[in-house]
């Protein structure tokens, strides 16, 4: 058997890799990934392209095929507040990109980028998402909003995480923080079981869950 | 240091600071916004990433390696062969024991890290060059069945014995006391059960990093994720003097410790630092699937037979135990320590075959497991309440506790404390257990799923400061003062607690402490933060630097000063001249005296009054720099201290699908330093408890061996809807062998929990069903599968 074969499992397949090795079939990023994906190896010229994406948007890019037949592009996006652009390959995952592009380390990856632990998760364009199930073009353009903004911002939900033992190890607690605060844009006063659905993606391997229901709720109230 | 007049549990307690809730841990907002930067988050410049070939076969040899097409993928910058000589390979360090070596031509277990590695620009460009690599391989006999690699006659691990499956040469006797044929003549009732325990995983929240540089100088550093630090600076010792060496930790997602954890943390640094020593830029190496590797000390056959009286009291217990607890062999030791029953016995054998060899993470849970199932299953025989079970066989070592009283007492153990005793009565009356316990299978929940409690007891974990720790304390040029530790790979937060020590014991402000980590390279070994050598190890040379440091700052505080400058001595009279240090004490981070206390000055002027009258002179600082080291109690007898734990389940007969309604933690603690953090290990680790319990079990391929599920999508770690509400009690009896008769307890919530679902679910429907309790387990005892 060759190692190739062996390599053939679902764990050791990156979201990067498989948009990679398989095309995107799925959704309005079909559109953009296929733009890319058919050029030719060692093109250089550039080729743009109207693209549908998963947020909603029509996004207009410039892709450049490299010599090594790397697909790079830009990326805009309004990250917690500011615009900011980076130079990626287009088969990055948003994850890759607002990590190694533009360095957001609040962004984790407990699950190996199948999708599994929410340790990854930011607000784009309103919605809470996991950034390594999105591919970094379709979110041209997109409004991000990341766990380290709420520090800035002193949002209420800091201090109740903070101060309810939120965060044991702290891994996954950047994570829970931004899709907590997705919820309270949503639900200014949510129930338990507004929290337990919204929280549902979410991995603490700590355990700390209790705590989150409590330090939500907290800050629902302002904080007390 | 003699040890004759080490007797920590004797000290007191001071009056404020430990105890008290409400404080927040010195790091929590970094962690709570992702500010911190974990070990997988540091980027080095011009810094390389190496990654292991991992194989997805459970056995195999490569007979023929071709990397030549790797080695053309863009971003290539070497492939580390295994058959390459001019490589300096694993150290004898890294091979602790019967662990496996990596990267050679040789798989025994799926995941097993062999043939090569790929050094690149990138984490993509590493995978992509993996995948290039063609390999020929032998086949060789693969079985991943314990049962069948016993009756086999081929082998399976030769890198272990290369004379049989079995591992540690034999069937073994453990934890024996009395005499178990004879306990077995003299009582009431004998019964005869057995069951199985699947094999789970840790899944550690962090995927296993790595980063080391070296410079051009042969100056080594190294961001390591681990708690086996001076492993690794033994490896590095062999490329360059230890001295050269400079060991960082950065933040680490929780790693739940074992020989597993330093196996994997220490095969992911060898690779980085060969990586870096070879390329001489700095390297990353990403071992992502090293989370599934490792399997827990629990899994296995446990075949039971135990003799007991009508009242209750267990006379005889023979366990015999066929795969699980390779570490430990400590199925029974929970039994022994906790317990009165006078005879017992364990006979074990660890068959070997194409599985990584089971360890212990959250150590415990083979013990905790079958201290639950022994007394569920006595309970259940006699129609018991198994709390009245659980009281009328606490002792230790086949002693009652009326038998070890006065002992203890002689010994300076507060009298006529009965942990077990406190533990229920508050956690019975917290998980309203009266109205909960009912006869097996005798409670129908008006959705028609049948309601089953669970209950078990032990002792309290790590009991014991069995091994010696140091501590160094700082007072700086302003007052404040760190504690030095280097941050270890589990998650518990012990730089609030261990601070809390620190500041009442010296009579500072718990703001003017910090747990400084990452501060590990001041001459000697500092100690380790948490895991299995946690408050219970720690505490006694934190308590003994703290002490000091006051002293030290007492004097000083008595002593003049004279500062030189511009070639004149000028006289600098100390704020208690004359005084001596046992005058004086300090609160709120002033010093006072005691007869006069309005007579005070802050730590921050007497500092700086022997500091000199400019901090540049920073070499004054040693002056206020102590250090201390902890010893191990000559006496350690049987641990007094217990816990106690509930849970509330609904059984879906139809389905079999366990939900988990509610739960009550009670753990005696000794002396509680910070209940907040107590009780998020409590929550923490009920949580993963029940995980294994009733949800995770690791799926092989019974042909190639290959695991099928080792990825969070297969493999269910629970989540926040899935454990129900908890409510966590804490009891101090201060009966443990730390200051202040302090326990620690970091692993017990997860290790004692972890069959308390298999009782509650026989509770529920009147069956036994193996553990992990799942759908599947639940329907074959129902004998609907
Ligand atoms: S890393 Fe994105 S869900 Fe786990
Ligand atoms: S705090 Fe450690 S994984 Fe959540």
């Amino acid at each position: 058997m060759s190692s190739e074969e062996n390599n053939k499992k679902t764990s050791g397949l990156t979201r990067r890799e498989f948009i990679k090795d398989a095309g995107i079939v799925v959704g309005g990023a079909s559109v953009a990934s296929m733009a890319l994906l058919s050029a030719c190896k060692g093109d250089t010229k550039t080729v743009t392209q109207t693209v549908s994406t998963t947020v909603n948007k029509t996004v207009t890019k410039t892709v450049t095929v490299a010599e090594d037949g790397v697909e790079l592009t830009d990326l805009h996006v309004i990250l917690n507040g500011e615009p900011r652009v980076c130079h990626i390959e287009a088969n990055w995952t948003l994850r890759d990109a607002l990590k190694e592009g533009m360095g957001v380390i609040s962004l984790k990856d407990m699950c190996n980028g199948c999708g599994a632990c929410g340790s990854c998760s930011a607000i784009v364009n309103g919605r809470p998402i996991l950034t390594c199930m999105a591919l970094a073009v379709e979110c041209d353009g997109a409004e991000i909003e990341t766990a380290e903004h709420l520090g800035v911002i002193n949002h209420p939900l800091v201090n109740a995480y903070a101060k309810n033992f939120c965060a044991q190890c702290g891994y996954c607690t950047p994570g829970f923080l931004i899709t907590a605060k997705a919820l309270l844009d949503k639900k200014p006063n949510p129930t338990d079981e507004d929290i337990i659905d919204a929280l549902g993606g979410n991995i603490c391997r700590c355990g700390t869950y209790p705590q989150h229901i409590i330090a939500i709720k907290e800050a629902a109230k302002g904080g007390k | 240091m003699s040890n004759a007049h080490y007797e920590p549990w004797k000290w007191e307690v001071p009056k404020t600071i430990i105890g008290e809730r409400g404080h927040i841990p010195p790091d929590a907002h970094t962690k709570v916004v992702g500010t911190a930067e974990f070990t997988s988050d540091v980027v080095r410049p011009n810094m390389l990433y190496v990654k292991y070939y991992i194989a997805q076969r459970g056995a195999g040899r490569i007979k023929k390696l071709d990397t030549s097409k790797t080695e053309q993928v863009d971003g290539v910058v070497k492939v580390l062969r295994y058959d390459d000589k001019s490589i300096k390979w694993a150290s004898d360090t890294l091979k602790p024991g019967n662990m496996t070596t990596f990267l050679n031509d040789r798989v025994y277990w799926a995941g097993h890290p062999v043939g090569f590695a790929v050094v690149a620009v990138s984490e993509y460009a590493c995978d992509q060059a993996i995948k290039k690599a063609v390999i020929e391989w032998e086949d060789l006999p693969c079985e991943v069945d314990y049962n069948k690699a016993l009756a086999s006659k081929d082998l399976y691990r030769e890198d272990i014995n290369p004379q049989n499956n079995i591992m540690d040469k034999g069937e073994k006797v453990n934890n024996a006391i009395g005499d178990v044929e004879e306990g077995f003549k003299h009582c009431d009732h004998i019964i005869e059960f057995e069951y199985e325990i699947a094999e789970n995983t840790p899944v550690s929240a962090e995927p296993m990093t790595c980063v080391c540089e070296f410079d051009n100088d042969d100056n080594c550093k190294i961001w390591f994720h681990g708690q086996a630090f001076n492993t690794i600076e033994e490896v590095v010792g062999e490329f360059v003097p230890q001295n050269k060496i400079d060991m960082h930790s950065a933040f680490n997602g929780g790693t739940f410790g074992g020989p597993i954890s330093h196996q994997c943390e220490g095969w992911t640094a060898w690779l980085a630092i060969i990586a870096a020593y070879i390329t001489r830029r700095p390297c990353k190496s990403v071992w992502e699937d090293c989370q599934f590797v490792g399997a827990d000390e629990c899994m296995g056959h446990h075949k039971w037979k135990v003799g007991y009286n009508n009242n209750g009291k267990i006379i005889a217990v023979d366990l015999d135990t066929v795969a699980s607890g390779m570490m430990i062999g400590g199925e029974i030791s929970k039994i022994k320590a906790s317990t009165c029953i006078p005879n017992l016995r364990h006979t074990y054998v660890y068959p070997l075959y194409n599985r990584v060899v089971p360890g212990v993470f959250r150590d415990g849970a083979v013990a905790g497991t079958c201290q639950n199932m022994l007394f569920a299953h006595v309970a259940a025989a006699l129609n018991m309440d198994p709390t009245e079970v659980a009281l009328i066989n606490d002792g230790g070592d086949g002693k009652t506790l009326a038998e070890l009283e006065p002992k203890r007492v002689e010994e300076g153990f507060p009298a006529g404390r009965d942990s077990l005793k406190e533990c229920l009565e508050k956690g019975k009356k917290a998980f309203n257990w009266s109205s909960k316990y009912h006869a097996a299978g005798a409670r129908k929940l008006p959705d028609g799923r049948m309601h089953g409690v669970g209950f078990t007891w032990t002792e309290s974990w790590q009991n014991w400061p069995y091994r010696r720790t140091r501590c160094g304390i700082n007072v700086r040029y302003d007052g404040t003062v760190d504690v030095i530790y280097r941050r270890s790979c589990t998650g518990p937060l012990v730089a609030l607690p261990y601070a809390q020590v620190v500041a009442a014991e010296m009579g500072m402000k718990l703001d003017d402490v910090i747990y400084q980590p990452d501060r590990h390279n001041v001459g000697f070994d500092t100690m380790s933060e948490a895991s299995s050598s946690g408050v219970a190890t720690n505490l006694g040379a934190l308590v003994l630097a703290a002490r000091k440091a006051k002293q030290n700052l007492l004097e000083y505080a008595c002593k003049d000063a004279v500062t030189f400058m511009f070639g004149m001595e000028i006289p600098n009279p100390a704020p208690f001249t004359g005084l001596t240090p046992d005058k004086l004490d300090m609160k709120d981070s002033v010093i006072f005296e005691k007869s006069n206390p309005s007579h005070t000055a802050t730590v921050k002027q007497v500092v700086q009054l022997h500091a000199g009258w400019n901090p540049i002179f920073q070499h004054e600082y040693s002056r206020f720099f102590t250090e201390a080291e902890s010893d191990i109690p000559n006496y350690m007898d049987t641990a007094l201290g217990r816990q106690c734990h509930f849970v509330e389940v609904a059984v879906d007969t139809n389905t079999g699908k366990v939900d988990i309604l509610s739960a009550c933690l009670v753990n005696d603690v000794g002396t509680a330093i910070n209940p907040d953090v107590i009780n998020g290990q409590q929550y923490g680790g009920f949580s993963m408890g029940m995980g294994r319990g009733n949800a995770q079990e690791v799926v092989y391929d019974p042909v190639t061996g290959a695991k099928l599920n080792d990825n969070m999508v297969f493999y269910p770690i629970l989540g926040i809807g899935d454990v129900g509400p908890i409510n966590c009690e804490i009891v101090e009896t201060k009966t443990g062998y730390s200051p202040y008769g302090a326990v620690g307890l970091g692993e017990c919530g997860c290790a004692a929990t972890m069959g308390l679902t298999a009782a509650a679910v026989y509770n529920a429907i009147g069956k036994w069903v193996d553990i992990p309790t799942t759908p599947n387990n639940v329907l074959k005892a129902l004998g609907k599968a």
